[in-house]
């Protein structure tokens, strides 16, 4: 096991040095990571279809090109994101300079996932650097070959100590979190989300949990239903239902269900074609334990399409479950697999409910022609996120900050949210030594009049216009004097 | 112990009928809780006199003018606050309604201090309302006659069963955090923030942390010493040093040590007078352990100025320090109380050394003529917020977000912080069914072309001009339209 003290021992030593700090700097990293995408290309493509069977252009729609972006991006905006920012000052602060600044933590501890595992250490880590943190980096050792790649990319692009690559599984990782860090951002299981914050408590460390849950998808009845199904169909098998934003299930009228799995089917034959396990555009599931779980999902279901496993190649057919039970296994956990259980519900009010009944996900879909339903949707339910008529897109704009909500998750990322997560927001007021006398009225003795002058401007100072501010300042002063010369 | 799964399992059931959603009822309950502060300030400022020896101008300033902004303020912005925020959109998303819903969290838990006991309940609350939540609160059971007041008061103005209070100490706090909620706001003490943190966890519920720590006051040679000390003074012993944003202690060189001391002294009599304990505007320790606690850290000091304690009535006098070495238990541990150790240091490198060394606290305070050298020193430490040439002040301007770092917290509230603390923000993305084909480039098969394509869109989106982005798109649906053209007629061959 590596020295996990002496890993963030050194992290810790390298952020004091202070090199962190410079915005140049820290975009000379960026640029570097950068030039470690384009670099090699090949051979992190390689390492995704390793350990997912993700195609080239797959791996790169969903895991490269969201990195290019959110590295460009980042590099523009950096400057203005790490600018103070003023903010409105009251009467008593007018003469004040008033802002909020932003300061890295200091060391970020960053714990990968296995189903997009290039993306989701890269994107956390791009913003820590951004922030001006040390970061800890932890791929996940079950996509192992993309584990492997980063601890040996990463210190050839990066500064080695300020951005130590960490390898190992359970052990290590419990170790690793014994350490003190300034900021955890984790992406994984809700269970072992509780793990992390656990140990964050210990040092009071603040948590970003991007965790997963059953993000529902409701069909309403006025809607294209083969355009809703070729989305729903894209979002759901792809990386073979190993998305945390993937639809889970489908609740719909028993009257469309149907209609639903025919378009699905059609879609299926149209991405993966007749065979679908020749595709080179289906993955895998990811190992043998994940592909018995998924697999014993199907116990006593009724199968409407899919449902072909192969131990050997940990393949899964797309499969349709019609007419599930809501108490099934099926619908205990989340999926994670491309199995898509299709839950009859005889209204929206129903569909409603029934989210409601369980954990907030981290996603959900609504698909309707009616933009007031979905909108009635999304105000009486709750989660991470929404997409309305469409799956997953809302993790693209990364104007939007990405995160969840009660099991799925506290705290968001990607683009500035990503910054603002790894900063502290410190509050600044720099005031000068001038003025003294238009402090009187808060100093002891206190007296009634000392209430009443600061009732006057504690109290009336959001509806003043501007000229109103100046006469006031006049009268604190006058006042001011007026009670000294009084006392 | 009242029923702490009954208590929170009712505010739940009153969340999910959903009452506390319209911004009419939450500014009702908002303008309700202004009405109890005006109709029952007497009460309120008779609890804090009996609690802290607080007189009521001092209480009034301190506490009920704050809670009264407040309330105002968040009465006035609560639309705008509560108004789904659009976000900018890129390529893909143009035609789209792109934009961050607030929404309530559920239940929300206030854990209460008891040296601003009031407002330290009433502030968090506000916020929790106002963003629409069910609010449980539990006020310090030290200020025991606060907590007995708001128990009393918050059910006669509120909705019952959306803002219950609780009643009780370790035992019962510790009991009502095995419930779950979907935030904690907790204010006190680093050693209690790390146990309430643990307890979140075990239902992943993020928390507020309003921790403390030793905020360390720097006085430069080039500064008004009159001024400068006088400020000081004020906010060190205030409410007897019981203030979580108190100067802890001073770093100053030692040339200037004896005037920092002689400033303080006037500015002293200035404030109580020459008998302080008779002065109504020095407030007490609020129990026999805190008074026990701060009396100790004196053993082997230097003093200064004060020393005087009284246990009968829990009188500290305000007492000054001198030459204190860092080593010292009174530099180890927060002090929150009226004493004001000096350390001398050398220089601003030195001051700013001694600062790193320790955990970040929740307040840093700089005095100097000179910017540039509160700039550096603001620069090259950390604390949750700064006030530069004064002490406590940017705790009262609420367009600052107030909070801790590392051990002195985590998050942060006032104003419209308050409000987004409490809030869930959703990211809602709203497409129409319409222009699948503009979707080609992301469904298999997958092709080097498609992979281009979306390369251009994905990678490019950040630096396009408007008119290129318009010429972008158009392009993109015409090979979208080319592509499936060519491949439908791939299809038929």
């Amino acid at each position: 096991m590596q020295n996990m003290q002496q890993i963030v021992g050194q992290a810790r030593a390298a952020f004091s040095s202070g090199r962190s700090r410079p915005l140049e700097f820290r975009i000379r990293q960026l640029k570097a990571l950068e030039r470690m995408v384009q670099e090699k290309e090949k051979e992190i493509l390689a390492a995704l279809k390793a350990d997912l069977n993700k195609c080239g252009p797959n791996a790169n729609i969903q895991e490269v090109l969201g990195v290019l972006g959110e590295l460009a991006l980042t590099m523009e905006k950096l400057p203005s994101w790490a600018a103070p920012q003023p903010v409105k000052k009251n009467l008593l602060t007018m003469r004040d300079e008033a802002y909020i600044g932003y300061e890295p933590l200091g060391v970020v501890l960053v714990i990968g996932a296995w189903n997009y595992p290039f993306v989701l250490v890269m994107q956390p880590l791009i913003g820590a650097i951004a922030a001006g943190n040390a970061v800890v980096v932890k791929p996940s050792e079950v996509s192992e070959n993309t584990a492997r790649l980063l601890a040996e990319l990463l210190p050839q692009y990066l500064d080695k100590e300020l951005y130590p690559v960490v390898a190992g599984g359970v052990p290590e990782t419990t170790e690793l979190l014994t350490q003190r860090f300034d900021h955890i951002l984790y992406t994984g299981s809700t269970a072992v989300g509780k793990i992390v914050m656990a140990a964050a408590a210990k040092h009071l460390t603040p948590v970003t949990l991007e965790l997963g849950g059953k993000s529902p998808c409701y069909i309403d009845q006025d809607c294209d239903l083969a355009v809703a199904c070729r989305r729903i169909t894209w979002g759901k098998y792809m990386n073979c239902g190993q998305t945390c934003i993937a639809p889970d299930y489908i609740l719909c009228h028993p009257s469309i269900q149907g209609k639903v799995v025919e378009n699905i089917k059609a879609t299926l034959k149209e991405f993966y074609g007749e065979d679908v396990k020749s595709s080179p555009d289906y993955e895998r599931i990811v190992n043998q334990r994940h592909f018995k779980r998924v697999k014993s999902l199907l116990e006593g279901q009724k199968i409407a399409h899919g449902g072909e496993t192969d131990e050997a190649s940990c393949f899964i057919a797309p499969t349709i479950l019609t007419d599930v039970s809501p108490e099934s296994k099926v619908m205990e956990e989340e999926i994670f697999g491309p199995v898509l259980p299709i839950v009859t519900v005889k209204s929206v009010e129903e569909a409603i409910e029934f989210i409601n009944l369980r954990e907030k996900p981290l996603a959900l879909y609504v698909f309707s022609n009616n933009k007031q339903l979905i909108k009635r949707v999304v105000s009486e339910t709750s989660s991470g996120g929404v997409t309305g008529n469409d799956v997953i897109m809302h993790y693209f704009l990364s104007t939007l900050p990405f995160g969840g909500v009660g099991h799925s998750g506290m705290g968001a990322y990607h683009g500035k949210h990503s910054f603002e997560t790894f900063s502290h927001r410190r509050a600044c007021l720099i005031k000068d030594l001038k003025m003294e006398s238009t402090n009187k009225m808060r100093y002891p003795p206190g007296s009634q009049k000392k209430v009443d002058w600061a009732k006057f401007f504690l109290l009336k100072r959001f509806n003043k216009a501007r000229i109103g501010l100046f006469v006031l300042a006049l009268l604190g002063v006058v006042a001011a004097v007026m009670i000294k010369v009084v006392n």
